[in-house]
């Protein structure tokens, strides 16, 4: 008999990826739809916004010692020896911790339901913690980048607002050795939309603040922090002063930038925003 | 669904789990069938909250990827029935050739064969592609069409008709020697 020229048709089912916002949507409302993370007032999830940064230091008294030297931060002692940078927006918070890198804490609207969609993104999501801030979660996207998030009480759960003066962010880097997974991730967890892809793949998150992006192609398992100064030269013979070490410098539109570590050795930026930024 | 279940065991959470897995296999199940990312998305949409349908039901023992892929099927056939009413609408006779006698020895070209399947109506497209892309057999074909065997078959002969109309006629205009 023959073959049917027809059987030339048969296709086994080839996998496609769908727009990253067509995946995250639909995983909202695969949640909902299971009484998963459903959102009480029904509507879409609201993006997670940076509430909070922590900078972890084994000697947390000679850290706020720096800092708040160089960038003019109030600190007022809090539990458990550690310091929160009362002057700046959004705050941040000095820890007396080993780990010696930073953290970014992120805002969801429920805490059981975050953490199940970090799993289910491929992530990793510990059992949430109570703390005197709110209930938090820490994480770790599918390419191992270290990350909180967090249901705020109400004191701390204030309009987001984007960093403007010296000694406050002026931008966060998460990084993403692949960009386009991490897009999918944080559009999947956090709500964050992207602009279009630029250097080495980085993307800008459009619908959060402070300015925050993925680091395209780098490395790396926890965020950049990088801080606003108002005159970066002075700000680097500053750091040198206070037993801090320089590193490499950059340039762009949006200003100049300069790598840094503090006494203790722990790495952070510094940024002198371009006029407009 | 009670919320007293382990989490590995708990249909709901699985399908959260497989999500990330199983989302590129559905939509690109639909995607190569349905000829269009927005058509794709919607069904692909449909798939699953008829999934959470389902598992809301407690018909659901384990959820995979092939559970999901049989549900998308279904979306499909739905989708191609309502195209196919419409179409019915539009048309305002049904003058179908009778089927050739000759058998055809052509060895289909895919990339041509995907234009065609994508052009020719929606009741031939549905009997071609679950017959013969996702090669199941007539029994089954007639099953997802909701049909007895004999009308299929008859369903089939004619579409395989109309096809090879349209391949033909594509293959006059493309093969410029």
């Amino acid at each position: 008999m023959a073959t049917d020229p027809f059987d030339r048709l048969r296709e086994p089912a080839i996998p496609a990826e769908p727009r990253p916002e067509f995946a995250a949507q639909l995983r909202r409302r695969i949640a909902e739809a299971l009484g998963l993370g459903a959102d009480p007032t029904g509507g879409p999830m609201a993006p997670s916004h940076l509430y909070y940064f922590t900078i972890p230091t084994p000697d947390a008294e000679r850290a706020a010692a720096f800092y708040g030297e160089l960038l003019g931060w109030q600190l007022e002692r809090g539990s458990a020896g550690g310091y929160h940078i009362a002057n700046i927006t959004p705050p941040g918070g000095i820890s007396p911790s080993e780990e010696t890198q930073p953290s970014v804490w992120l805002t969801v609207d429920g805490i059981d339901a975050a953490a199940e969609r970090v799993r289910a993104a491929g992530g990793e999501a510990d059992e949430p913690v109570e703390y005197a801030s709110g209930w938090a979660v820490s994480c770790r996207d599918d390419q191992g980048t270290h990350f909180e998030l967090s249901v705020p009480i109400p004191e701390y759960d204030t309009e987001p607002v984007s960093g403007s003066r010296p000694g406050e962010l002026f931008y966060v880097s998460i990084p993403a050795a692949d960009p386009e997974r991490g897009r999918r991730f944080y559009a999947a967890v956090c709500g964050w939309e992207f602009g279009e892809p630029g250097s080495a793949g980085g993307m800008h998150v459009s619908n959060v603040v402070p300015d925050c992006g993925l680091g395209g192609g780098r490395s790396g398992d926890h965020p950049e922090l990088w801080f606003r100064v108002a005159d970066l030269d002075a700000a680097a013979a500053k750091v040198v002063e206070l037993g801090g070490t320089v590193g490499d410098r950059s340039q762009g539109d949006e200003g100049r930038h300069l790598v840094c570590a503090d006494d203790q050795g722990i790495a952070f930026n510094l940024s002198e925003p371009a006029s407009g930024y | 669904m009670t919320s007293s279940e382990p989490a590995g065991q708990d249909p709901a959470h699985a399908l959260l789990a497989l999500y990330d897995r199983a989302l590129p296999q559905v939509y690109g199940y639909l995607l190569r069938r349905c000829g269009g990312a927005a058509l794709a998305e919607d069904l692909t949409a449909d798939t699953f909250l008829a999934a959470v349908h389902a598992i809301d039901r407690d018909r659901v023992d384990a959820v995979s990827v092939a559970w999901l892929i049989g549900i998308a099927r279904h979306k499909l056939v739905d989708h191609w029935r309502r195209q196919a009413r419409e179409e019915r609408r539009l048309r305002l006779a049904a003058n179908e050739p009778s089927p050739p006698d000759d058998p055809w020895a052509e060895v289909l070209d895919r990339a041509r064969a995907a234009g065609v399947l994508a052009a020719i109506g929606a009741q031939h497209r549905a009997a071609l592609v679950l017959r013969y892309v996702d090669g199941l057999p007539v029994a089954d074909v007639a099953a997802h069409l909701g049909r007895t065997l004999a009308a299929t078959e008859a369903l089939l002969t004619r579409a395989k008709s109309a096809f090879r109309t349209a391949y033909e006629s594509t293959g006059r205009r493309a093969d410029g020697d």
